[in-house]
């Protein structure tokens, strides 16, 4: 779809296919075509949710029960890494098990919204090459299904934190909200991504392996609390490293370090995300033909 | 968007004032339409990222300029379409249709030129899209219905309709997986077939399931039809052309040949087939024979074909003119023979045949001496012309195939010459006023006509 104005003569949907006519639209207007998409397609990102989430438990005896089951299989590794004490390693002056538990959760959320957008085009089920719709609705339905699954584990480990008497601060209601950066971040990224990987298959894999080595430069699974000054600087010029111990510390300790640097952090995130949105929508028509 | 169109299906069905006013509108314009494809799968990758590159920095791209290892796969398309209008697209496999298809649905991006489309299109290639095998057949309705622009509303309104149509019954609350090949595809269809759209995009409708089911998807396009849809078939049945569309079109390597009533245009691709198989120029008159062995005994060496005024229509591999349907016509075919061994108690036999290979007309004379009709003759060696005047009023338009041969009484097993398909010695009727489309979709059997048969002795 190129231009596609309503309206017009009588009442018939009238569109326009041209090359390269995405590229002549306006900043602003290609965010309006694709909210206007996502919104007219709720009831397709609906249905390939629905598909997605629950029909690929069908044919299993426990059914829908192993959606909490892998979380649940999830945590036992950390709970019995607790138990040996590998994850105390000795006075750090916090709780260390829930700031890796709730840590390494929020790196799986933010990584979940990469391989969701990453997928875009990939999800489109065998019919992206026989029938028109708005792959948008892919990427929300994607966006979904992670969301979905997280959220089952998330409230897992807040539940064996409590278990194991942490008790959350009550600024956790902030992170519907504080997650939203790492959503932008990852959605970002991968729909860039999404459309490249299908003429160039190869950056898949470099962009996720990158992505993988982040988690080093990032305070995940440890504290920032170290002398070495290149990795210093590292974590310091690194975004994710604001995006992610914000959300991480408001629910252990109810404070975010570096508000600022959130803040800085949160809008290079949005700003990423609106210019990806746009090369998304400007360059995947040139694509979906190449999807063999 | 989806209200909107789903308003403009309302409003057509409930003003039918409207319809008449609409049939002169323009409903597709396609124009100088142009789409390239690259053969080499690496290459085609290095294209794509170039082109998404360019594109993602704001580039346009140069879609009039074949790349290397580029072809056209569809090449300066115009067409027009107006409301109501059926247009049969033909082609060879890889002509280009399938992908016009996918352009006009918005699936591709035009690499030069322009589509316009005004109104709901609905595509019955994707039969089954996005079905889970998992799921049940009550499920996939509606997940294969939203999927193809239908809201949940819409579904719930025609699901008894759908499920009717697909002759599930109470397979409907069973897993797909479980269903048989044909019911699956017969569910898919029936939800496609239910979309009501403004313009109906099918491709090979009718190569879906059995003979009934297939009848029953002719039955509901034509129902569809009366409500002043919009359609483009791609088929290679004739007969679906012909009772769908008005009109036909004929594309070729990326080309659209020409554009036409859909009689015309069927008899056209024909001959577009049958030159291309046969081959413009051939370098003896007769090629050798394959299939049938002969004899060697004698060489059929010139045919000509004349239509019932006397006027040829061919001689040998030439074509000079094509006759036109009429109810009582006649053909008039000569060819000379040299023998060159003795045949005693000859037999000279002639049969009309289609592109299908279905002998349509077949006429055979034992060549009797004048005087004496019942006595044995041999023809010596030398040169004769044999003549036949062959009733053909059972053969409607289309293009046909002459074999002729000698043999003696043991023709069936014995013959000394023929020519057969692969001679191309071939006639073209052609459309006119007094074909009537009973006659057209006629069911020609096997005939043996009233004919006259001669022969002469040349120098």
């Amino acid at each position: 779809m190129k231009k596609e104005h309503t309206g017009s003569a009588k009442t018939y949907p009238i569109a326009v296919y041209e090359p390269d006519s995405r590229r002549n639209i306006g900043f602003l207007k290609i965010w309006m075509i694709m909210l206007t998409n996502m919104m007219r397609s709720r009831e397709l990102v609906f249905v390939l949710f629905k598909r997605d989430f629950f029909a690929g438990y069908r044919k299993s005896f426990l059914g829908i029960t192993w959606i909490f089951i892998s979380p649940v299989l999830g945590i036992v590794s950390w709970v019995f890494m607790n138990a040996t004490g590998i994850l105390n390693p000795g006075d750090v002056g916090i709780p260390y098990p829930a700031y890796i538990l709730i840590g390494s959760s929020v790196w799986g959320l933010f990584m979940g919204f990469y391989g969701a957008a990453e997928g875009t085009l990939g999800a489109g089920g065998g019919f992206i090459m026989q029938i028109k719709y708005p792959h948008e609705a892919l990427l929300i339905k994607q966006i979904g299904l992670h969301l979905a699954n997280f959220s089952i584990g998330f409230i897992l480990n807040i539940a064996i934190l409590l278990v194991f008497g942490v008790v959350p601060s009550w600024k956790i209601i902030f992170f519907p909200v504080l997650i939203l950066p790492l959503l932008f971040l990852g959605t970002g990224l991968g729909l860039v991504i999404s459309v490249i990987s299908v003429v160039a298959g190869e950056i898949r894999t470099v962009i996720g392996m990158g992505l993988g080595f982040l988690i080093y430069i990032t305070p995940v699974i440890y504290s920032s609390n170290f002398d070495n000054p290149l990795l210093q600087s590292l974590i310091k010029w690194n975004p994710l490293t604001y995006l992610i111990t914000a959300v991480r510390d408001s629910i252990i300790y109810g404070r975010i370090d570096h508000f600022d640097r959130f803040i800085l952090s949160s809008a290079l995130a949005f700003a990423i995300f609106l210019f990806s949105w746009k090369l998304f929508y400007v360059s995947e028509e040139k694509v979906i033909e190449k999807m063999i | 968007m989806r209200q909107q169109q789903s308003a403009a299906v309302e409003y057509r069905r409930s003003d039918p004032m409207q319809k008449s006013n609409d049939s002169q509108d323009v409903v597709l314009k396609v124009e100088n339409l142009h789409k390239k494809f690259c053969l080499h799968l690496r290459r085609s990758m290095a294209y794509g990222v170039i082109d998404t590159a360019r594109s993602m920095v704001g580039m346009r791209n140069n879609g009039q300029k074949l790349r290397p290892g580029e072809f056209w796969a569809l090449n300066d398309i115009s067409l027009e379409l107006r409301r109501g209008e059926t247009l049969g697209i033909m082609g060879e496999n890889g002509s280009g249709k399938t992908t016009l298809l996918r352009l006009i649905s918005g699936i591709f991006a035009p690499d030069s030129g322009r589509i316009t489309v005004k109104g709901r299109v609905g595509a019955l290639i994707a039969v089954g899209a996005g079905f889970h095998p998992h799921m049940t057949g009550r499920e996939n309705i509606y997940l294969n219905g939203t999927i193809l622009g239908m809201t949940r509303e819409e579904i719930t309104r025609r699901f008894d309709d759908i499920v009717d149509f697909a002759e599930i019954g109470g397979f409907i609350d069973a897993p797909v997986t479980t269903y048989s090949s044909g019911m699956y595809v017969r569910l898919g269809f029936a939800i496609a077939i239910h979309c009501n759209p403004d313009i109906i995009i099918a491709d090979e409708i009718l190569s879906v399931g059995d003979y009934m089911f297939q009848m029953k998807c002719f039955k509901r396009l034509l129902e569809i039809l009366e409500t002043g849809c919009t359609v483009i078939l791609v088929s290679h049945s004739e007969i679906a052309m012909r009772s769908v569309c008005k009109k036909g079109a004929i594309m070729d390597a990326g080309k659209l040949i020409d554009v036409g009533k859909i009689d015309d245009m069927i008899l056209k691709y024909r001959s577009l087939l049958i030159n291309r198989k046969f081959g413009k120029e051939q370098s003896s008159i007769f090629s050798p024979k394959v299939g049938v062995s002969t004899t060697g005994g004698a060489r059929i060496y010139n045919i000509e074909v004349r239509d019932k005024n006397g006027d040829l229509i061919r001689q040998n591999n030439r074509e000079l003119k094509k006759l036109n349907y009429s109810k009582n016509s006649q053909l008039s075919v000569v060819f000379d023979v040299e023998i060159l061994q003795e045949i005693h108690n000859p037999r000279v036999g002639l049969y009309i045949r289609d592109m299908t290979k279905a002998e349509l007309t077949y006429v055979c004379a034992a060549v009797v001496s004048k005087d004496n009709f019942n006595g044995r003759l041999t023809l010596l060696r030398g040169k004769r012309r044999f003549g036949f005047e062959i009733d053909i009023s059972n053969l409607t338009p289309n293009v046909y195939t002459i074999m002729t041969g000698i043999a003696d009484e043991q023709y069936h097993i014995k013959v000394y010459d023929c020519l057969d398909e692969t001679d191309r010695i071939t006639f073209e009727i052609l459309n006119s006023d007094e074909l009537v489309e009973c006659d057209a979709l006629l069911n020609r059997p096997y005939y043996l006509p009233k004919y006259k048969f001669n022969m002469e002795e040349l120098g």
